[in-house]
């Protein structure tokens, strides 16, 4: 399934603004999760958990954890996307279960 | 014949106590009365399919069938609830249960299958499987052994375990049989092809489909949840899947659903995308169960008997405990008649098994009744489940994985004690519960879309996972005393979502109904209270964890009033409730 950039951005929007209590308008790309949009790291578990709604794989951990800005959370989701596409392996150490 | 044990019935209950028995008091000569012959049928064999960890745990572990379970049923992904508007797309219905497979092990038993290898083993290992032996009478006996009278003559035995399912021969010579709070019926059927919860949503909901990574969803128990009532689905080894309706006297008549075709309708009404999808599929044995539940006295005795299984009690189908109790049934008498059997059975232990037994079923019985709004209302069902999931792991599980029934006098003293503790404090929470549902306006669009069950990375997924840590008794006990005070603060949180939820206006109906400043001894701290006013981040950073990570994963409630003032006039409801009499 392909979705645009812009259709990526907006379901990141509605995730973050459902999930965190965030005004949707205060969600730029250029936002940055942990300190503008106040997130911690178990926030950050729980966006990927969500994530995998959109691409239908688990995240590989040491990309997920490069991502400081909305912008890069958009483009993770669309390299994400086009893994699942092209039907990579998942990476062998998902998020923890538990 | 003579005995030192006849189990009474070789069912499920029957057959696993004398497994028990030959394991771990082998020098016991265990004789098994079954009216029924072999072959018994797979699947459509018996309800009672969906077993959770505790019982799992007793199967695997306890009774050493773990390669059994993994080759011939099939591994569950917990428990499944699908909640919200079942006239809609199931997609849209929120949706709460594991993210990931479950690292504590439960299956779905084919109940035909398990009861035909049980017997072989059972055989095998020198049990006398009795076969077409249909038991008439019980006479207990005070002094020697006890007379089981059957069609094939008489059996005399040192102990008698009354397996006899809803017979219930024990319990009705005895008049033990006691009401339950629960007041619900059941029907159910099987059908021969699989039928997943994933048929029933087009493939074009892409979302609702990546959810399922592993394409494991299906091997969840779906309950598919509505006011009143809950649908399982359960798919078997076999590749039958059992589908049952139960629903509560207050909100659903038995004649509506009590055949075949009234099902049909009754799901046609209540649950159209199933409905759907069984429109070509015969129903294979259909069975009901009218008014199922009932509770019980004593289910053991140290002159010499017990109770096991449905011959003992039962509560509800929903979370799946009736195996749960039966294992613990089997395991505390299997204790007992082991003391008996060399020479040092004390009474008062048997007391204190018995003691916690019925406490556990009492708790169980507060969980599973007065929830027919809950049923129907997604935010408090996932909170209703989250607390209901810490209190089983926190206090049943820890006891049963860490096989505490075998501790001395004073040690089963101690665990009973903190039972009760824990039963108290499950009483507060279903109070909340039960009356947030019910005072809350109802059809309000649900907070989240998918609720983790357990969430990674939260107090209850430390605890769900911390079972499967080897822990001995002293250990154990510290640590359900470290988690009845989590408890505390998470039922302490449950009222606070609750206040804010209902606001001023229903707050105080809402103290009263919970008995607030009555009875109600959990403190809302001052910290707690000026927390809510704080930003996010903020606020989650001074909560308890377990508040905070309630709040992560269920959402919260939210009152323009604020929580110290909710709070005046829930405990004020107290003051006015007693002032108005003069």
């Amino acid at each position: 399934m392909s979705m645009s950039r812009d259709e990526i951005m907006e379901k990141v929007v509605e995730i973050l603004s459902d999930s965190f209590e965030l005004d949707p308008a205060t969600i730029k790309p250029e936002s940055t999760l942990y300190e503008e949009l106040d997130l911690d790291s178990i926030d950050a578990v729980d966006i990927f958990v969500q994530l995998r709604d959109l691409t239908g794989r688990r995240p590989d951990p040491e990309k997920a954890k490069q991502i400081r800005t909305v912008d890069e959370l958009v483009t993770f989701v669309e390299e994400e996307l086009a893994a699942a596409e092209r039907g990579d392996p998942e990476p062998e150490t998902p998020l923890p279960a538990t | 014949m003579r005995f030192d044990v006849a189990v009474c019935g070789g069912g499920l209950a029957g057959l696993c106590v004398a497994r028990q028995l030959h394991r771990e008091v082998p020098e016991a000569k265990v004789a098994v009365l079954e009216r029924s012959r072999r072959p018994i049928p797979e699947a459509c064999h018996k309800v009672g399919e969906s077993h959770v960890e505790l019982s799992s745990h007793y199967l695997g572990k306890i009774l050493g069938l773990e390669e059994n379970l993994e080759a011939r049923h099939l591994k569950k992904n917990g428990l499944r609830f699908l909640c919200g508007d079942s006239q809609g797309p199931i997609a849209a219905r929120p949706e709460i249960g594991p993210a990931e497979f479950p690292l504590v092990p439960s299956y779905q038993i084919d109940r035909g299958r398990l009861e035909s290898d049980l017997r072989a083993l059972c055989e095998q290992e020198g049990v006398a499987l009795l076969e077409g032996v249909d038991v008439h009478d019980i006479e207990l006996r005070g002094h020697g052994d006890h007379l089981v009278r059957t069609s094939e003559g008489e059996v005399r035995a040192r102990w008698v375990i009354d397996a006899s399912g809803r017979r219930r021969l024990l319990q009705k010579k005895l008049g033990l049989r006691r009401e339950s709070p629960v007041a619900a019926s059941a029907a159910w059927f099987r059908v021969r092809d699989g039928v997943r919860i994933g048929q029933l949503v087009p493939e074009s909901e892409r979302q609702w489909h990546a959810r399922d990574i592993d394409d494991t969803r299906w091997l969840s128990t779906v309950h598919l949840m509505g006011v009143g009532y809950w649908v399982w689905i359960i798919p078997l080894a076999s590749g039958y899947t059992s589908v049952g309706v139960v629903a509560n006297a207050d909100t659903h008549a038995f004649r509506g659903f009590n055949t075949p075709q009234r099902m049909r309708a009754w799901l046609a009404r209540h649950e159209p995308r199933l409905a759907e999808r069984l429109a070509d599929v015969p129903f294979e044995d259909f069975g009901v169960r009218h008014d199922y539940s009932y509770m019980t006295a004593q289910v053991l005795s140290a002159e010499r008997w017990a109770c096991v299984g449905e011959a003992a009690f039962f509560l509800d189908p929903l979370y799946s405990l009736g195996n749960d109790f039966l294992s613990m049934a089997n395991s505390f008498a299997v204790r007992c008649i082991g003391d008996d059997l060399r020479g040092d059975l004390d009474p008062a232990a048997a007391a204190e098994l018995e003691g916690i037994l019925l406490l556990l079923a009492a708790d169980s019985s507060r969980t599973l009744s007065g929830n027919s709004r809950i049923f129907g209302d997604a935010d408090v069902l996932g909170t209703k489940v989250w607390w209901d999931f810490f209190n089983y792991w926190g206090f049943s599980c820890r006891f049963f994985f860490s096989e505490l029934w075998r501790e001395p006098l004073d040690e089963l003293r101690r665990f009973r004690a903190m039972a009760q503790r824990w039963y108290d404090l499950n009483t507060h929470a279903q109070r909340v519960l039960e009356a947030w549902a019910r005072l809350r306006e109802p059809g309000q669009a649900p907070r989240k879309k998918f609720v983790a069950m357990p969430a990674p990375r939260t107090v209850l997924a430390d605890l769900h996972g911390s079972l499967l840590e080897d822990r001995d008794a002293e250990a154990a006990y510290a640590r359900m005393e470290a988690d009845h005070a989590v408890g505390v603060a998470l039922v302490t949180e449950l009222l606070v979502q609750a206040l804010l939820d209902l606001g001023p206006t229903r707050a105080a109906a809402l103290g009263e109904a919970v008995g607030l400043g009555r009875d109600w001894t959990l403190p809302i701290s001052p910290e707690r209270l000026a927390a809510e006013g704080l930003g996010r981040r903020e606020r989650l950073s001074r909560l308890p964890p377990v508040a905070r990570d309630l709040q992560r994963a269920v959402g919260r409630a939210r009152s323009d009033t604020a929580l110290a003032e909710l709070l005046r006039l829930a405990e004020g409801a107290r003051e006015a409730a007693v002032m108005a009499p003069s």
